[in-house]
């Protein structure tokens, strides 16, 4: 499928996932074809006065996969996810980092959150009346999950964070694709970033969103999301570079839709969410009989999979591509969700389709596939990725094979 | 709108609202001079029963909001873009809400009315709700660049055609815990340090002719080495790029780093009367430091001027943007670029 | 102990949803008569938290739609906390 109307041709070369079920691109694709549940009792925030105890974290000691963790070893943990994720991103691509240093490389990484654990030493700071300095001050600023990065890879272009919590790393993704479209870079690292942090775990617990133990994507009696983190990142690429250099190539970015149900700063409208996935197939013209599978939004709460079942079935009518939820086994990262929502579509891609997980009783008022056998065995051509936010930003992507 | 007509962003209105205490006692406007107040709790910005969901910031941008006059209304405003520049968004309201958690019984006893709050986006989120605006809405964390970032989105956003009209949003409120501290930490005293919200309303257009001053290529990037010296280069190059001749430069507004102010005297030379430094507060206030450069050179650049904005900071991290109206413009920046090829892979 | 739960609870009821407690009528349905949106149960609950120093647990979210239909679990939540 050719967009070549719309500027330069972009496609996706490098994966790097940072995520609870694994790090890099055979872990995270391994992990999905098991379907593993990576849920957990929380160790990073102290869950002694909240009731629920559980949700997923990332193993393992970040600064190992940051080749340059001393520059950064004051910046917030979600900056190091994002560190990692594009380390293991440009590997993963074959990109030497010495090849790019000094280039115009734009680093676009979504956030719900921003530095979060940086936030909360300062509050802690604060009631100790020990606020501390400039310097740390400067280090909370979300800007500083992208500056990171482009920090990192010395690169001279475009960095920016994108502050639009649960689709965030999909709005990362649309910026990157559109700057390489409009010949503002030729690499565009894209992904997102947060981390498990008290006041994420207060606010779904306060609205009665999050789960007791597992995620329960489109199952009947779903509770709610587990919360996660973990820093997603892909490689973003022009396609004339990526075939001058014999790049492997996951897949190219067709099109993609971006709109805002102003509705409810909350409940997601269902409406409007399916404008925008029609919005997303026009622009990438790829009629719905071609999608072959959707990486659903899935948070597993009550509203948003129904809600997400009424939009597919607007725009597909009774017969919808098969969908699955990843959060089923990752939990809900927040800003770098969509991210790795992506990262699964390159799996659907090329291999085939993750599962749902935890379905014991699909709800009858959801009558999708919804792969739950475990994982299905054939690639697709054509995927979209889903994701939606507090605030009602919807952001969704349309990615296929090249043809 | 075709793909081959040079779109830019032509200012309808702008406001900067400034708001140094409670919006009873009212605050001042730039732009069109006002000095408007709002009775909050008689409705007079959202209804009174719905306050408590609302924070400092999103009144703010309300209170903005409410202040512009663009004729954009019905379709054109539900298609609209909303691209807000915030450095740390809402952050007083989560710093607000992990002290409830730990002060709680139980740690997620967090007030849920201000829950909505505490996400980046939701400042514009609830600006989305009030107008109906329904186009893409996201916000751009870049510290002193945010407004810039935001340029450079809106002029894509433009180019693609999806919306003939755009919101460019920035805000800052000083008066708060986090703002506070990073004023303290920044010397900057009481008075200089206003919670501000600025909303440029931009129609998209590719009439060279438009009165109005017109933004047509904004680049934000990292320049190697940092230094004064280079600022200067950035500016000639990507004026050059932009088929502008240093001549035809009728304003320069840079804003730069403290320990850079010193450092300008080339700059002097080079633009002469021509050059407007940022005043210091301005320069420090995060993702207002665009608005406000904008905010000058629409007002400073006339018909047939070219202004240039720059804004750089100790590591180099810059934004440059161009704004004018002049025939000079029409034919100069054909393609596809937006980038006035300041520097490529 | 009854009408002064109902007296808090009518108090509360009046913050979040914005209308005087006097016009409160125990039997009305909170969004049908009142304007309330899907928030509007989470902020009563806790409310009624703050306002009585208990527990309530979110599973309650769906039950509170009318002041009776509190009444009619607040007790027991009282007794559960007290006991």
């Amino acid at each position: 499928m050719n967009s070549s109307g719309k500027g330069a041709r972009v496609v996706v070369t490098g994966l790097g996932p940072v995520s609870p079920i694994g790090v890099g691109k055979e872990a995270f694709f391994h992990a999905l074809k098991t379907g593993v549940n990576g849920t957990v009792p929380l160790s990073k925030i102290d869950t002694q006065r909240f009731e629920r105890k559980y949700g997923c974290e990332v193993k393992g000691t970040i600064a190992e996969w940051i080749a340059d963790f001393d520059a950064f070893a004051e910046s917030g943990t979600p900056s190091h996810f994002a560190l990692a994720a594009t380390g293991l991103a440009l590997a993963d691509a074959g990109i030497e980092r010495e090849a790019i240093a000094g280039k115009r490389v734009n680093c676009y990484f979504g956030t719900t959150y921003g530095e979060s654990n940086l936030i909360d030493d300062m509050v802690t700071a604060m009631a100790q009346s020990q606020p501390g300095g400039r310097a740390s001050l400067e280090r909370t600023f979300a800007s500083e999950i992208s500056r990171d990065v482009a920090r990192s890879i010395g690169s001279s272009g475009e960095a920016v964070t994108i502050g639009n919590a649960c689709s965030a790393s999909n709005a990362a993704l649309i910026f990157g694709y559109e700057a390489i479209q409009a010949g503002d870079c030729e690499l565009a690292i894209c992904g997102g970033s947060d981390a498990v942090y008290k006041a994420t775990f207060a606010t779904f617990h306060r609205l009665g969103s999050m789960t007791d133990k597992d995620c329960t994507p489109f199952n009947a009696g779903r509770k709610g999301v587990l919360t996660s983190e973990g820093g997603s990142a892909l490689v973003l690429e022009s396609y004339e570079r990526a075939i001058r250099r014999g790049a492997h190539i996951y897949a190219e970015v067709l099109g993609f839709a971006m709109n805002c149900d102003a509705d409810h700063m909350v409940r997601l409208n269902h409406h409007s969410v399916g404008d925008c996935m029609k919005a997303a197939l026009a622009n990438a013209c790829v009629p719905p009989g071609t999608v072959g599978y959707i990486c659903a939004h899935g948070t597993g709460t009550a509203a948003n999979d129904s809600n997400e079942y009424k939009a597919i079935e607007a725009v597909f009518g009774h017969s919808p591509p098969p969908v699955s939820s990843i959060k089923s086994m990752m939990g809900h990262s927040m800003g770098a969700a969509a991210g790795f929502g992506a990262i699964a579509c390159m799996l659907a891609l090329s291999e085939g389709l993750p599962p749902t997980i935890n379905v014991s009783e699909q709800d009858p008022d959801i009558p999708i596939d919804v792969v739950c056998e475990g994982f299905r065995a054939g690639k697709v051509d054509v995927v979209i990725n889903n994701a939606f936010a507090f605030g009602g930003n919807n952001s969704i992507l349309v990615f296929g094979n090249l043809k | 709108m075709s793909n081959d007509a040079i779109v830019a962003l032509a200012v309808d209105d702008w406001v900067m609202l400034r708001m140094p205490g409670a919006f009873e006692q009212g605050g001042t406007e730039l732009h069109h001079g006002l000095a408007p107040r709002w009775d909050l709790t008689a409705g007079e910005l959202v209804p009174s029963r719905e306050l408590k969901n609302f924070d400092r910031q999103s009144l703010l941008l309300l209170a903005a909001m409410s202040l512009i006059e663009d004729a954009n209304q019905g379709e054109s405003l539900a298609r609209a873009a909303v691209i807000g520049g915030t450095s740390n968004g809402s952050i007083d309201t989560v710093i607000q809400l992990i002290k409830e958690s730990n002060e709680s019984r139980f740690a997620f006893q967090v007030n849920p009315a201000q829950i909505p709050n505490t996400v980046i986006n939701s400042s514009v989120g609830q600006l989305a709700i009030k107008y109906g605006i329904k186009g893409a809405n996201v916000s751009l964390c870049a510290k002193e660049l945010s407004f810039y970032s935001a340029m450079v989105q809106g002029l894509r956003f433009a180019r693609r055609g999806d919306c003939e009209r755009i919101y460019a949003t920035a805000m800052e409120t000083f008066s708060g815990e986090f703002g506070t501290l990073y004023a303290d930490s920044h010397g900057l005293d009481a008075a200089e340090r206003i919670d501000t919200a600025a909303i440029f309303s931009f129609r998209t257009c590719s009439d060279p002719q438009t009165p109005e001053p017109v933004v047509r290529s904004c680049v934000t990037g990292r320049l190697f080495p940092a230094s004064a010296a280079s600022l200067g280069d950035l500016i000639l190059t990507f004026a050059a790029g932009n088929g502008v001749v240093p001549e035809r430069l009728g304003r320069v507004s840079v804003s730069v780093a403290d320990s850079w102010r010193s450092a300008l005297d080339d700059l002097g030379q080079a633009f002469g009367e021509k050059l407007a430094v940022l005043q210091r507060t301005k320069a420090l206030s995060l993702s207002l430091v665009g608005a406000y450069q904008l905010a000058d050179l629409a007002q400073s650049v006339k018909a047939g001027d070219v202004g240039v904005m720059a804004c750089v900071d100790e590591e180099g991290f810059y934004g440059i943007a161009l704004v004018g109206c002049s025939e000079a413009q029409a034919g100069a920046a054909k393609g596809s670029s937006d980038s006035g090829k300041v520097g490529d892979v | 102990m009854t009408h002064v739960h109902e007296a808090k609870i009518k108090e509360i009821v009046s913050q979040v949803l914005g209308v005087n407690a006097e016009e409160i009528q125990n039997h009305k349905d909170f969004i049908e008569a009142y304007g309330a949106d899907s928030m509007s149960g989470i902020e009563i609950l806790a409310g009624i938290e703050g306002a009585f120093q208990v527990r309530v647990d979110e599973a309650y979210i769906p039950s509170i739609t009318s002041v009776d239909s509190i009444l009619s679990f607040i007790d027991k939540t009282l007794e559960a906390e007290c006991a």
